[in-house]
């Protein structure tokens, strides 16, 4: 019965709390939609450090998240966390 | 017509003023004004009424100067191009950008509404200001309206952008106009239904839109950094664009107000302060309903109908793709890599690679091996490497063996990249290293052999094109290969 009556208190939280962590630590929490689109996580941010929109990947658990992605597709919990990345550049 | 054109001569006198100024002075004169701002919040407290209106004041028309100097190249294009009149723009509520590290006392959103009826239907609607008898934002609002007063003769309808005639849209003193489309373009991403919607309407009118930038393109702003025109930060922070009867929480407004001010602030010292600032979560929940836009790989984007009216000297071959973005693999997935004409750019010779074209070949090999080895091999990503490496911030002398607290913590950073895999059941992992501006790649061979196996023998290859930059010594903090 516990785990019925949890269910819907987890479906219900329309909302996720999201730490972005960049790679000297600084973390930027954000609250989103589930449902939103990470697009806009990621441009407030870029924003916000007053960085250019391409210049930073943000990873989830090592892998790259696209714009169009939600917390939803990626199976976010609460306090799901995103590195984000300096874009690298190198001759070959 | 004259007196159409009179707002515009106005604007270009001024413009013309600063069309010589050289970009070095702006920024020492962004810098300088900043100190200003950073003097005037210290002392607010302690000044009286008259200096700090006097300090406002000062600073408003200096800012003003700022916003035109960076805008010279766009304004020009208003010169060249005579307005024909129109219908009057009505005017959007000026917001007053807040500084994110204000103290908390003025911590406030300054909405000046500058007439009644004026407030745009669909814009960015930021609730009346907790004004509270607050000294400094009632001073700054009434510095606005008289501002505001100023600027008015100097605004235009036609977007300095986009270049063409608007009736929606919001001024901005001392700069001209900006239609909503561009405003939106430029605040890309911040009010992403609100822009879908827009899309879409443009979409069903044949609307023709956007001749520089892309919102879904990754470096659509650069080509203007270096040339030090439009300020891409000047326009943004529209975190709401819904309808004024919208409820709206104080946290979602404080944030568009901050957002809104990240313009013209670029300086190290800033950002810094900003990451410095409250843990507190932002919110990001104005719009519900997501559109679910044009998917990368889409041709939605690149199918609209475009038009350049400039020449723009940064923009290469890669132009025509402008705005598409691929996914590759097609069908997306975990890891999956978006490649955009910026990063084909990159291929041309003497460009630098970068993450995404690696990480995008990287994957191409996976996916192009047969069945039998890919269940042999595992790919990391371009970051792994960084990621695995980066400095833990521990002492340097603790243990560094690969039993000791500094590999624990390294470890510990990527310990959930390959959650659900066993990398020791691989024969071959690949890892891509980046580092001073160049690529390499290790490749760990048999990582989970028997040491008792002669026939398998744990190794490492490391492929480099190039002697010294990533020799073991220089590019590992961890353990020597």
């Amino acid at each position: 019965m516990a785990e019925t009556d949890q269910k819907p208190d987890i479906n219900a939280s329309e909302h996720v709390n999201i730490r972005v962590v960049a790679q000297d630590g600084n973390v930027v929490q954000f609250k989103i939609k589930k449902k939103a689109q990470l697009r806009k996580l990621m441009t407030a941010y870029t924003e916000r450090l007053g960085l250019q929109e391409g210049s930073v990947i943000f990873l989830y658990d090592g892998l790259r998240i696209q714009r169009e992605q939600t917390p939803n597709d990626l199976g976010m919990e609460e306090e799901a966390q995103l590195e984000v990345m300096m874009a690298q550049e190198g001759g070959g | 017509m004259s007196i159409a054109n009179q707002p515009y001569e106005l604007l270009a006198n001024r413009v013309h003023k600063q069309f010589v100024v050289d970009p070095e002075i702006t920024m020492g004169a962004l810098n300088e004004l900043e100190g200003k701002m950073d003097a005037i919040r210290t002392h607010k407290n302690t000044l009286t009424d008259e200096e700090l209106e006097k300090a406002y004041r000062e600073l408003g028309d200096q800012e003003l100067e700022t916003n035109l100097t960076s805008m010279r190249r766009t304004l020009h294009q208003v010169i060249l191009r005579a307005p024909d009149g129109g219908a009057k723009a009505p005017e959007r509520v000026r917001r007053m950008p807040q500084r994110p590290m204000m103290s908390q006392g003025a911590k406030q959103v300054v909405a000046v509404q500058t007439g009644p009826g004026r407030r745009r239907q669909t814009g960015a609607v930021v609730p009346a200001a907790p004004q509270s008898g607050s000294r400094p934002g009632s001073l700054k609002g009434e510095l606005q309206q008289q501002q505001h007063g100023k600027e008015k003769a100097l605004s235009g309808q036609e977007c300095l952008s986009c270049n063409r005639h608007r009736s929606n849209g919001e001024e901005y003193p001392g700069v001209g106009y900006i239609c909503d489309e561009c405003h939106d373009a430029q605040g890309a991403g911040g009010s992403g239904a609100d822009q879908g919607r827009r899309r879409t309407r443009e979409a069903a009118t044949s609307y023709i839109e956007e001749d520089d930038f892309d919102p879904d393109t990754r470096n659509y702003r650069q080509p203007r950094l270096k040339e030090g025109g439009l300020p891409t930060n000047n326009f943004y922070g529209k975190m709401d664009a819904s309808g004024p009867a919208r409820p709206q929480s104080r946290g979602a407004a404080q944030d568009s107000g901050e957002q809104t001010f990240s313009r013209t602030r670029q300086g190290a010292a800033t950002r810094k302060r900003i990451v410095e600032q409250d843990n507190e979560p932002i919110t990001l929940d104005d719009t519900d309903d997501e559109e679910a836009g044009p998917g990368p790989g889409s041709l939605a984007d690149a199918a609209q109908p475009r038009r350049s009216q400039r020449s723009n000297a940064f923009k290469g071959p890669m132009q025509r793709f402008e705005g598409l973005k691929a996914l590759y693999p097609p069908c997306g997935g975990p890891g999956a890599v978006e490649i955009t004409p910026a990063d084909m750019a990159r291929l041309n010779p003497e460009e630098f690679l970068n993450d995404t074209i690696i990480d995008f070949f990287m994957r191409h090999i996976w996916e192009h091996l047969p069945e039998e080895v890919k269940a042999r091999c595992y790919f990391f990503n371009s970051f792994f490497w960084k990621k695995l490496t980066e400095k833990s911030g521990l002492s340097s002398t603790l243990d560094n063996g690969p039993r000791g607290p500094v590999a624990a913590a390294n470890h510990e950073r990527v310990k959930k990249w390959t959650k659900g895999l066993d990398i020791f059941a691989m024969d071959f992992l690949f890892v891509p290293i980046h580092d001073h501006l160049h690529w390499s790649l290790l490749i760990v061979c048999n990582p989970g052999a028997d040491p008792e196996d002669t026939s398998r023998t744990p190794c490492m290859l490391h492929l480099d094109s190039m002697t010294g930059m990533h020799h073991p010594s220089c590019l590992l903090h961890i353990h020597d290969v």
